[in-house]
């Protein structure tokens, strides 16, 4: 893509996946908005430096952004090397915003799975992204994508089990 | 939970950032856009990455040009470099040293840059003087004054290089003395010259003329000696033959 085109282009299209990739950073981070603010600005921060990086035939804009996104909360977690949240920390992290009762209870319980399969669950039931879309963003072979995809939703639903 | 209630829930969720953040954000994009090609376009090889992102075809043409130019231009832009003024190749080093100026952005560094090509242009003046070409001389002596004006304005412009002015003042009073101290010299020297060469060439002429002359009136001495000494064996013989 050329220069100026690219980047005008980049301007007309961030606006409308902002929602979409702060969602994902809150629920991924443990609701903390501050922190969903800082990554999601780092997010479109490293995508417009990287422009030139992008190639439309590889992967679409939204897929592209969210691998950012999802490499923007790796290094998060590293740098506050905090890979897991338990239930406890899940459910104080619960406080910020208010959701239904069962969207509460099926967060909590996203968030105490592998941050990997937490990614997965969230881009499946969440982004509607395909299992191809998400070999891309999760930089695996569609074969182990799809094996993870299949593996992580057995975790949830066995984790939500117990009822509320 | 089954598979559906699962996608239920999760839709559910209704989590947007604050307005204030999208416009912070939008504002901090911007800002970011400004500043990243302001960095680019600071930096003197801005016309280069340019150029070589407008895409494939300005990149072969340019390597085909490299190719051509790696066999014979080095050779000639060499010999630009090492030209004088008066010489074919001295329009080809003065436009190098324009590409060069164009180049620099800092007012500091330009005035360095002209003080470099002044002196130059100096020691192109002194040697040039020596060889005793009138019109490589004129040639040089306007190109000179034209560097002395480019360094002047250089200086000039420079806001930031008040110590820097002083010192290239001195030296520009002592250069632009030595200047004309080397016009008055090499008119003296031409008009000596010239003057020298026709008293010589007249001497010459005469001097031989001269030394004709002389070897002619050598000629009849040398006849009159030969006439005495046919005189004096005569007399030998006639005394001789009377003392018989």
């Amino acid at each position: 893509m050329e220069d100026a085109q690219s980047e005008s282009q980049f301007f007309d299209d961030y606006k409308s996946h902002v929602d979409l990739i702060y969602k994902y950073i809150y629920l991924r981070v443990g609701k903390s908005r501050e922190t969903a603010e800082d990554l999601t600005q780092d997010t479109f921060l490293k995508a417009y430096v990287n422009l030139n990086k992008f190639n439309s035939s590889k992967a679409s804009f939204k897929t592209w952004l969210f691998r950012i996104a999802r490499n923007s909360v790796i290094d998060w977690y590293r740098l506050k090397k905090i890979h897991t949240v338990d239930i406890e920390n899940a459910e104080m992290y619960g406080k910020e915003e208010t959701m239904g009762e069962l969207t509460e209870y099926l967060i909590t319980r996203i968030n105490i799975m592998a941050p990997i399969e937490r990614d997965v669950i969230l881009y499946k039931y969440i982004y509607e992204f395909s299992d191809k879309e998400i070999a891309l963003i999760i930089k695996k072979s569609n074969v182990a994508t799809r094996v993870l995809i299949s593996r992580s939703i057995k975790k949830l639903k066995k984790l939500t089990e117990t009822k509320i | 939970m089954t598979d559906s209630e699962i996608k239920k829930a999760l839709k559910t969720i209704d989590i947007k950032p604050s307005k204030e953040f999208k416009s912070g954000l939008d504002t901090r994009l911007k800002y970011e856009s400004l500043n990243h090609s302001k960095v680019q376009q600071g930096s003197n090889f801005y016309f280069l990455s340019n150029f070589f992102m407008k895409g494939k075809v300005f990149f072969s043409t340019l390597a085909v040009l490299t190719l051509v130019l790696a066999g014979t231009g080095f050779a000639t832009v060499s010999a630009a470099r090492n030209s004088k003024p008066g010489d074919a190749l001295f329009g080809l080093n003065k436009s190098i040293d324009s590409i060069e100026r164009s180049l620099i952005n800092d007012d500091a560094k330009k005035v360095e840059f002209e003080q470099e090509l002044f002196d130059d242009r100096a020691n192109d003046l002194t040697e040039i003087e020596k060889e005793n070409d009138k019109d490589k001389f004129e040639t040089a002596k306007k190109e000179f004054e034209l560097q002395y004006e480019k360094l002047k304005k250089a200086l000039e412009d420079c806001d930031n290089c008040e110590e820097q002015k002083q010192v290239l003042e001195q030296q520009f009073e002592q250069d632009k003395q030595q200047f004309e101290d080397s016009v008055d010299d090499s008119n003296d020297s031409v008009e000596d010259s010239s003057d020298d060469s026709s008293n010589d060439s007249v001497d010459d002429v005469s001097d031989d003329s001269n030394d004709s002359s002389d070897s002619s009136s050598e000629n009849e001495n040398e006849s009159e000696t030969k006439s005495e000494g046919k005189n004096e064996i005569e007399n030998e013989v006639e005394n001789e033959s009377n003392d018989d």
